[in-house]
């Protein structure tokens, strides 16, 4: 059912409509794109703008909460770049965390939602299935599961017993803790799999019908028409997946709580228990301060490569 | 072949639900003892009732009913103001597109844990402390910074000559965004509802600082109520109410999952 | 459209970000009194109580019954609940400090009432002692001196409480061991007996989980006539790193012997139900006395109590601990009538049957008498064992400095060190020093 004139839509745009399209930015236009972005704008300059500058500020103080903000000039950001052992550690754990889980994690997603995205029996469970995991993400009854899962007379130590290998504690050895909490992570794959599974929906089928008439085969359809096209969704995957990693908070805390020995010390664990458990407010702001630059510079950089390899359909595949 | 795979993989999927099932059947003492186990010895079934019964007059009607209904507003406010956005986002130029596009994104950088206080003075000033408003009024304004990027990136993939044949037809701009982009959206809005509706429901921050009254508090607050590192935990009841927390959530994703179809094919852009 | 390589974008980014910064005065951290919210309007009769708590069902049940029972005698008072979860408490009572928007009446954990009373947030109490609102006369002082701040009374204890051993009488006998007294043994024969049981036990079985946490070592420093911090809070109370080597390489030697778990197995503990004595595999465990009834139920069998181990010619290292206080909120508007709840929950006894010694041993002599009759086994041992520490309970330390937590976390991080052999007990004593030191100066 190839019809010609639903492919001709999606073909390369007519240049003259997109230097009309140009043309138009007036008064009015700002008008109707301010009336659209009208309900963030408002929340951001009432609700969150003020925040923001307010924990900037307390990041030049010190400020337990309890009592008034002290100033502190540059004296938080002095110690933490200076004196703070635990820093750097939370730092580190937190880039080798991010750099492992995001692409696996992404990988896996993508896999499986490719698979999911046929048209098979029972499809609806098996995709609720697979995102049972993600539903369950931040109790506290998945903290105990994942200990016990892992944990001396684990199952997992129960399967390699019958293969003759000798387990440990996975959660609580230093050299293998981390890694379980990476696990956690890719396993609860669902948020970025929905995610993908919308845009190949969204991918229309009249591609892949001009592509059969050339006679390309599936893997050659997929790394050609598929993937291009669900690039915008794939960095959108990527940009917050990255994000998620830095700030990731929920699966040290419930698990390790950062332990043993800081080997699972989270940037976002370190942060709330200098915030909550030191009542040092204040130097916890200035450490999210920090954070907020490290994570915008490199989304910087990833908007930066978008150009190169990012497809936008609307934009004529440039 | 497809099935066989599927079915493999998904037992480690739902292991978490049938450990979480598992132990709220159990009795109390069993739960730490056989914990491998996936079979009660016994079956406790009173744990659901006990646990039903909440604290003290307040039974988890209440905080299901609290949930439900916080839960749905926000859902709707995060559509509403998501889809509006993000469609000013990805279709529209104006002045500062960008620099606002950028404090958009600033915004999902800063944790949350540096915000809390002021954000409360902030609430409190405007007596909303103790009400639903901290919690519901945001996703109207603004939603979920996350979401408008989504859709931003979704309405970005959808090609520009559909917006250009219907302003041609004599469509406005919100008649472009109704009619155009709206339907063809349908699987990102599904995301949406569904990412909300879990995240909703999960929140703990959020209710644990703005909600006072226990009978105003919501079933994630709840559910860590049954538990003290110093004194008697309460794990089957625990997990009982874990259990039934879950299945709102797994009926949402069952019911909108199947709204995740081919959104041009179906709806059609010949109009 | 092209915001994927706009430098608007970039440039929007970097405004924010040093706008924010340099915007540094008026923000909204000076917070100013919100009055009205919370406690809300007191016009005419009514008047409105909040009070906090944290805690399990079985606490949330029993204090809300209480309060209902108390409203139902004052008609003219309403009592607002908030319960939490432990993890979640402070956070939002810090939150509440900083909007001024305290609960009237405040569930106190021992390790944090110094802070919240130096900073003014909670009211002494003594004036309502004067005034005959709050009634002490039944409390001994060894009970009531835990909350008390450079002399004047910041929180009533809401349980007595004090660090102790379970063991499990069955394991001893099948061992072949006989039971240790029940107040104490030396720290020698202590570990003496511990290699005879892990030696007597199956294989696989540890004598008790690795108590060497902070609250021991709190204990032998007592016991050594010293104490962790100094009277003003700002540095280390005892100056001779041998303690801390000692203590640690106690312990270190119990590991090695296999008497003592290694650190993954202490730390894969997922919480008190889950203690290496529920599974049988140590015949004792170290804890807080007022755990018994829950731990006791867990293991599903009879626990017996013993005291911490001893130093020849030391000083008694037990005190009296609170399992937590009442304090009242310096800001509350009710005072009088929040000390009144706090006076009934403390001195009832009609209240004190409903709330069956869940915090804890009642702190008034009558009340624990009258509730001693009816108390379950495992409740008995408790009182039991309270009543026997208290008589030989040294005075109670001034409550932790307000720097303290952090040299909490400290402590745990070099311990799990230690514990991994990562240092030895003389580099982590050091360690410990240099960095408590410096830590509890402050900024």
């Amino acid at each position: 059912m190839s019809n010609p004139a639903k492919t001709a839509v999606v073909r390369q745009p007519d240049p003259a409509v997109t230097a009309a399209g140009k043309r138009m930015t007036s008064l009015k236009s700002n008008l109707i794109g301010y009336a659209f972005i009208s309900p963030w704008l408002i929340g951001f300059l009432v609700f969150i703008i003020g925040p923001m500058i307010a924990s900037a500020y307390l990041s030049l103080t010190h400020y337990d909460m309890l009592t008034a903000a002290k100033w502190a000039g540059f004296g938080n950001y002095a110690k933490l770049f200076g004196e703070d052992d635990r820093f750097y550690t939370a730092l580190k754990v937190t880039f080798i965390f991010a750099v492992i889980s995001v692409p696996l994690k992404l990988a896996f997603a993508l896999i499986i939602a490719t698979m999911f995205n046929g048209k098979h029996r029972g499809i609806g469970i098996y995709r609720t299935v697979y995102y049972i995991p993600s539903i369950v993400g931040g109790s506290v009854a998945i903290a105990v599961m994942w200990k016990q899962l892992f944990g001396d007379e684990g199952a997992v130590n129960g399967i390699l017993q019958l293969f003759g290998v000798q387990g440990t504690n996975w959660v609580t050895n230093p050299d293998t803790a981390l890694s379980t909490l990476i696990l956690l992570v890719i396993w609860q794959f669902g948020s970025p799999m929905l995610i993908f599974l919308a845009g190949l929906k969204q991918i229309p089928g009249e591609i892949y019908e001009a592509a059969i008439v050339d006679g390309a085969n599936r893997f050659q359809k997929y790394a050609r028409i598929t993937l291009p096209l669900l690039t915008p969704v794939i960095f959108f995957n990527l940009v917050m997946q990255m994000i998620d990693a830095f700030m990731a908070f929920t699966q040290s805390f419930l698990v390790t709580a950062g332990g043993p020995l800081d080997r699972t010390l989270f940037y976002a664990v370190y942060l709330y228990q200098t915030a909550f458990g030191h009542f040092e407010m204040g130097y916890a702001s200035a450490m999210a301060w920090v954070l907020l630059f490290i994570v915008a510079a490199v989304t910087l950089l990833f908007f930066r490569s978008a150009s190169t390899w990012v497809h936008y359909e609307s934009e004529g595949g440039r | 072949m497809f099935h066989a795979f599927t079915i493999l993989v998904g037992v480690l999927m739902i292991y978490p639900i049938l450990w979480t099932f598992a132990s709220s059947l159990k009795p109390e003492s069993e739960i730490f003892r056989n914990a491998e186990n996936l079979i009660p010895s016994s079956y406790h079934w009173e744990n659901y009732v006990n646990g039903w019964r909440g604290f003290g007059t307040t039974g988890f009607n209440i905080f299901f009913r609290n949930s439900f209904f916080l839960t749905i507003l926000v859902v709707a406010g995060t559509i509403f103001s998501s889809a509006l956005v993000s469609f000013g986002f990805a279709r529209r130029k104006f002045w500062l597109h960008g620099f606002l596009f950028g404090c958009m994104m600033i915004t999902l950088m800063l944790p949350a844990q540096v915000t809390l206080i002021p954000q409360y003075i902030l609430y409190q000033q405007l007596g909303w402390v103790n009400t639903y408003l901290p919690l519901i009024v945001p996703a109207f304004i603004g939603g979920n910074p996350f979401f408008i990027f989504l859709m931003v990136q979704f309405i970005r993939g959808l090609p520009r000559e559909l917006d250009e044949s219907a302003v041609i037809d004599g469509c406005s701009a919100f008649g472009v965004f109704l009619k155009i982009i709206l339907p063809l959206c349908l699987p990102a809005l599904v995301t949406v509802a569904i990412f909300t509706f879990y995240w909703t429901w999960n929140d703990f921050l959020g209710p644990l600082v703005y909600l006072n009254n226990p009978d105003m508090q919501t079933v994630s607050l709840a559910l860590r109520l049954f538990s003290d590192p110093s004194s008697v935990t309460q794990w089957g009841q625990m997990f009982a109410m874990s259990t039934l927390s879950l299945l709102p959530m797994l009926l949402v994703f069952l019911f909108f999952q199947r709204y995740l179809v081919e959104g041009i094919a179906t709806t059609g852009i010949k109009g | 459209m092209r915001f994927g390589q706009s430098k608007w974008f970039s440039l929007g980014a970097a405004v924010v970000l040093l706008g924010s910064l340099l915007a540094g005065c008026g923000s909204g951290s000076d917070s100013k009194a919100n009055e009205g919210s919370g406690s809300g309007g007191s016009d005419g009769q009514q008047i409105n109580l909040r009070i906090s708590w944290w805690g399990s069902q079985d606490r949330n049940d029993r204090t809300l019954k209480v309060i209902k029972m108390y409203e139902s005698q004052h008609p003219n008072i309403k009592i607002t609940p908030e319960f939490l979860s432990w993890d979640g408490y402070w956070q939002k009572l810090a939150t509440e400090a900083a909007g001024k928007n305290l609960p009237d009446i405040i569930q106190m954990d021992y390790a944090y009432i110094d802070q919240y009373a130096s900073k003014q947030l909670i009211a002494p109490l003594d004036p309502f002692i004067e005034a005959k609102v709050l009634d002490v006369s039944d409390i001994d002082a060894n009970y009531l001196d835990s909350g008390k701040i450079d002399g004047k009374l910041y929180g009533i204890n809401l349980g007595a409480n004090s660090i102790a051993i379970a063991y499990d009488p069955e394991m001893f006998k099948e061992a072949g061991v006989p039971e240790p007294p029940a107040d104490g043994m030396s720290w020698d024969d202590f570990a003496a007996m511990l290699k005879k049981l892990k030696d007597n036990l199956p294989k696989g079985t540890y004598a008790i989980n690795n108590m060497d946490d902070m609250s021991g070592f709190k204990h032998y420093l007592r016991e050594n006539g010293t104490w962790v911090y100094n009277d003003a809070g700002d540095g280390l109370g005892y100056t001779d790193d041998k303690y801390l080597t000692w203590y640690f390489d106690y312990f270190n030697k119990l590991r090695e012997a296999g008497v003592v778990p290694n650190e993954e197995t202490e730390l894969g503990v997922k919480g008190l139900e889950d203690s290496l004595i529920v599974h049988k595999k140590a015949a004792m465990q170290s804890f807080n006395s007022n755990q018994l009834v829950a731990l006791a139920s867990a293991a599903g069998r009879p626990l017996k109590l013993m005291m911490y181990p001893t130093l020849p010619g030391g000083k008694p290292g037990h005190f009296i601990k609170p399992s937590q206080f009442f304090s009242l909120y310096s800001g509350s508007k009710h005072q009088k009538e929040a000390v009144d709840f706090i006076n009934y929950f403390t001195n009832d006894l009609e209240a004190n049957k409903v709330l069956a010694a869940e915090r804890g041993v009642p702190v008034p002599t009558k009340i624990r008498e009258a509730l001693y009759p009816n108390l379950s086994p495992a409740e008995k041992t408790t009182f039991d064992y309270v009543e026997s520490v208290g008589k030989v309970a040294g005075p109670i330390n001034p409550p932790d400095p307000e720097l303290s937590p952090k040299v909490g976390d400290l402590f745990t991080q070099i311990q799990q060190a230690v514990n991994y052999g990562k240092t030895t007990p003389e580099q982590a004593a050091k360690q410990f020093r240099d960095q408590a030191s410096q830590d509890l100066k402050g900024q």
